[in-house]
């Protein structure tokens, strides 16, 4: 389980990424990430739906409902170009954390 | 489980999350289908619909709070209606709605605190601004005259009839005097309809000049000065001359004098220390027969008398000419130890305690102790309702962490947290204010206590109480906000959503420190209304040196009395419940004739200022007071009537008179009389102030009340027919005559002490149902928060008396502290009290005993509803909730 300071800076830039992958919805979400990271990180939807309502109000990301073929409506997050360019932004902030520490610690690149 | 079924308590839950105002439907939808798809996910992995739905339902049901907080913070945060106030408060409001169960323990608290607050101090400052309503009140003083004595300084409000008149010629300094000179009854006659009226005087025509008592019809302005007139209170105008106009109409007083009535006052005003229902023109006053004294006198001291001073003069400056003015001109007599002082008006009503108040109902007063002791009770349950507020609020913070844990996610600033925690506090303050002063206008309005003030009339007042309150939530408020800024600082954001943050360290100790302090107050509030109880017991079972218990007395003017006091004698003592029958002078209710008195063989210098009744043959036997030496005044002995005198032990010693045998002493100026017997010392006065030299003669005067001595208990039959026998012997042609039972008309000596004493037991009864609700507030607190220790050790066989101690150890250990603290806290706090009179009780262990009985009822109470809770709880239910 990763600290509260690690999970409250990675949320957002952990959505945006997601997202980037093409649209999405909460549960879903959750569930990726959960598999992701191998079950460390277990977001809970009332952390959730604020963040992503808030990214929203923020114009980082798009909504809509969808119609499902059972008849239930889902809503639908999507990445928008402001939350593309924020993304940007922390993706290289991140990266660059990530340098600092590889060299710091001397590891070599996972890949 | 069919599928409708299923789609059924999705239903119901689904409506369950309207219940949260800060879902807007929209969530609900997005959430739905969350739940939705959590159910589908379970049900892939081989549970069955039901048991998917359970699953899904636990882990989302904790959720929802969060959500609806978050909803609402992240809406408020980015809302566009209002600033940031207006956010504030309507989170609060939110808030105190869904924990409305929270609110309104909340609420009672701060209600009956903050009324109790208001009522008493309304209450208290309206006993401050007594005679605050006369236009000259700061130029106003009373004169006193001061006996040095050994036994201490007996002061009396009184002065010789001669000194007034000498006062407004001497002294430029002084503007006005006036003298008052009291009326013990009076018959008061309007054609047929005749009225014993008590409450008058016979006033100086500058006593309406100097006192603010408005006229509301007058025949001129200078309504006092001429003799043989008569001003009434509306209320006495009504009385004698129903719905019609008074002014200039006759009324006829004691069948002797005609009284031509030149005004109509408004009603004396509640906070007046003078009170009265007429007033008599000074020069209708005759000197009686037998009084060896006339108005040129400066030797009786029988006159009220009020100064008032140039607006530019000093009081100080002219105290000591007064004093000297008098002894110049009462040199040739024999008070010389006499000091003659100024009383401003403002302290007159607060600060007469150590001044005798020989004239009963005219006057009022009050202790500035039992104001203090009220105000400290006011303070005690702000205190305690206090303690509540933040305790109540610290456990439910437990609850709340979440929230707040979520918020700091999304940003909030620990300012912002502070600040929304502090806006709660004062939103309650407030409502529970406006509460409160509907409470104590209720109180006020119904007369529901023993306070006869207008409410509050003052907006200064008032906008110190809004300034008052206002603090009270602020710190309330900080105290809170102090308190959970810790917990939420110390914990990880993580934990706070888990809601794993256990109180200990500081806060341990603060709940501590709370318990303590509420159970000190509980102990100590016990105790001093235990105290005030048994001193209330003490006057009124005290051995006054008399049988007050089996007495009728019937009162009236000197010729109703004498007209008929010899048949009805006759009448009652051939009755057999009869005992006695004596006519006298005063009849114990503090009212007492006074005058110089010395031996014979001692100068005048050594004079003793004492008391007297005169008094008929049968008064030792009517009253029960002990002879001590000698004989009583006989019918065989027909000097007795002139020449003898009876003394209390006190006098007695006072003129060092231990054997009886022919000591003669000089009383009243210049009247010798043989000391033939000494009593005991009984208590003429009230409570309040030492016996002093008493004596006893046969009359002189005409007397105007006779008490009757019988034999069985109160009842009507015996008042029935003393009634009957009075109005037999006056041929039922008599004036009327007040007939009561004399420890009821006692009684009315110690209302002021009756009256705290029902409000001291008000306000004492609601701190400590206060102190208990915190109690268990407190006990349910540190049970809920230690709840899974408790289902642990009650899964591993431990027993719920043995968790409850375990759990509610502090409980008990504060509870035992706090009773032992208590005690001797308590007894120094109503020593200052108990100091006001000069006969009290003393506290004792009695008082300490009942109160930790008490104190420990009241927590093994709380315990008990407590041990109720540990043993009913299902322990699994709650470890598989939690």
């Amino acid at each position: 389980m990763f600290n509260k300071e690690l999970i409250g800076a990675s949320t957002v830039p952990l959505i945006l990424t997601v997202l980037l992958s093409g649209e999405n919805y909460g549960y879903e979400l959750i569930k990726k990430v959960k598999m992701l990271s191998n079950g460390k990180l277990e977001w809970s939807e009332a952390m959730l739906y604020p963040v992503l309502h808030r990214l929203e109000r923020d114009g980082f990301i798009h909504s809509k409902w969808h119609q499902l073929e059972n008849g239930r409506k889902r809503k639908y997050y999507s990445l928008s170009d402001l939350g593309r360019s924020e993304l940007a932004a922390k993706k290289s902030d991140w990266i660059e954390m990530m340098q600092l520490f590889s060299e710091l610690w001397n590891l070599k690149p996972a890949v | 489980m069919s599928k409708s079924n299923i789609e059924r308590e999705i239903l119901i839950w689904k409506k369950s999350l309207f219940k949260y105002a800060g879902l807007e439907p929209e969530d609900i939808e997005e959430l739905e289908d969350h739940f939705r798809s959590k159910i589908d996910d379970l049900v892939e992995q081989g549970l069955s619909e039901k048991a998917a739905f359970d699953q899904a339902q636990d882990e989302f049901s904790s959720e929802y709070t969060v959500l609806d907080h978050a909803y609402q913070t992240s809406r408020s945060r980015f809302g566009v209606s209002g600033g940031l106030l207006s956010t504030f408060v309507k989170v609060a409001l939110r808030n105190l709605r869904r924990h409305w169960s929270y609110t309104i323990v909340n609420l009672l608290g701060l209600t009956v605190a903050i009324g109790s607050v208001i009522t008493i101090s309304t209450y208290v400052i309206g006993e401050f601004n007594y005679d605050g309503f006369h236009v000259n009140k700061k130029h106003i003083a009373r004169v006193v005259n001061e006996y040095e004595r050994e036994s201490g300084t007996l002061r009396y409000p009184l002065a010789p009839p001669a000194l007034g008149p000498a006062l407004t010629g001497q002294f430029p300094e002084v503007k006005r005097v006036t003298r008052l000179r009291t009326i013990d009854r009076m018959i008061l006659a309007q054609g047929s309809r005749e009225f014993l009226e008590s409450k008058g005087f016979y006033a100086d025509s500058s006593f309406l000049q100097m006192f603010s008592f408005d006229l509301k019809s007058a025949a001129s302005n200078r309504v006092l000065s001429e003799p043989n007139s008569i001003v009434l209170t509306e209320s006495l105008a009504q009385k004698l001359f129903p719905n019609q106009q008074c002014v200039g109409q006759m009324l006829q007083m004691d069948n002797e004098k005609s009284l031509v009535v030149t005004g109509v006052l408004y009603d004396v005003p509640e906070n007046s220390h003078i009170q009265f229902d007429f007033l008599i023109s000074f020069q209708t006053y005759e000197v009686p027969d037998g009084y060896l004294a006339d108005l040129h006198s400066w030797g009786w001291m029988g006159f009220l008398t009020y100064v008032q001073m140039q607006p530019e003069s000093d009081m100080k400056t002219v105290e000591p000419l007064i004093e000297r003015l008098y002894k110049v001109n009462n040199s040739s007599k024999s008070n010389t130890d006499i000091h003659i002082n100024l009383q401003p008006l403002s302290q007159i009503y607060l600060g007469s305690g150590a001044i005798a108040n020989p004239h009963g109902a005219l006057f009022e007063s009050n202790s500035k102790a039992n104001l203090y002791s009220l105000m400290g009770i006011a303070l005690l349950i702000m205190i305690i309702a206090g303690f509540n507020y933040v305790n109540i609020n610290i456990a439910t913070m437990q609850a709340r962490l979440k929230e707040l844990g979520m918020r700091r996610v999304l940003g909030s600033s620990r300012s912002k947290l502070f600040l929304q925690i502090l806006s709660e506090a004062i939103i309650n303050v407030w409502i529970a204010s406006l509460l409160g002063l509907l409470i104590s206008y209720l109180i006020f309005r119904f007369d529901l206590l023993p306070f006869s003030h207008q409410w509050i009339t003052s907006l200064s007042y008032l906008l110190g109480l809004g300034i008052f309150l206002i603090g009270i939530g602020v710190v309330l408020g900080s105290v809170i906000a102090l308190a959970s800024r810790r917990a939420i600082s110390s914990a990880s954001t993580l934990s706070l959503l888990k809601s794993e943050v256990t109180s200990g360290g500081s806060h341990g100790m603060l709940k501590n420190a709370i318990l303590f302090g509420q159970y000190l107050i509980a102990a100590g509030l016990i105790a001093a209304t235990m105290i005030v109880m048994k001193q209330i017991d003490f006057m009124n079972n005290k051995d006054l040196g008399y049988d007050a218990g089996g007495i009728i007395s019937i009162s009236g003017t000197p010729e109703s009395i004498a007209e008929s006091y010899a048949l009805f004698e006759k009448m009652a003592l051939q009755e057999s419940v009869i005992e006695a029958v004596t006519p006298c002078s005063h009849a114990f209710a503090g009212s007492a004739s006074g005058g110089p008195m010395h031996r014979d063989i001692h100068s005048p210098e050594q004079s003793i200022h004492t008391a007297y009744y005169q008094v008929g043959h049968d008064f030792l036997k009517t009253t029960g007071i002990a002879l001590v030496q000698g004989r009583f005044f006989s019918k065989d002995t027909p000097s007795d009537t002139t020449a003898s005198i009876v003394l209390n032990q006190q006098a007695a010693s006072a003129m060092g008179i231990t054997e009886l045998d022919g000591q003669k002493v000089i009383f009243n100026n210049g009247r010798v009389f043989r000391v033939i017997g000494i009593v005991n010392d009984f208590h003429f006065r009230s409570l309040h102030h030492q016996i002093g030299p008493m004596a006893l003669v046969m009359p002189f005067t005409v007397l105007d009340n006779v008490l009757v001595r019988f034999r069985d208990g109160h009842s009507a039959e015996t008042y029935a027919m003393i009634e009957r026998l009075w109005n037999q012997a006056s041929m039922n042609q008599s004036s009327p005559v007040n007939i009561r039972f004399l420890d009821e008309s006692l009684a009315t000596q110690y209302k002021k002490e009756a009256d705290l004493e029902t409000v001291v037991r008000a306000f004492s009864l609601l701190a400590i149902l206060l102190s208990c609700i915190g109690l268990l507030g407190l006990t349910a607190a540190s049970i809920h928060q230690k709840i899974r220790q408790i289902c642990v050790r009650k899964i591993m066989g431990a027993g719920a008396v043995s968790i409850i101690v375990s759990v509610c150890r502090s409980s008990l250990l504060s509870a035992i502290g706090a009773t032992v603290l208590a005690w001797p806290i308590s007894i120094l706090i109503s020593g200052i009290w108990l100091d006001d009179y000069a006969y009290h009780y003393e506290p004792d262990i009695a008082v300490f005993l009942i109160t930790a009985l008490f104190v420990i009822s009241i927590t093994l109470l709380t315990l008990s509803i407590q041990y109720y809770k540990v043993n009913y709880t299902n322990p699994a239910q709650i470890l598989r909730n939690d």
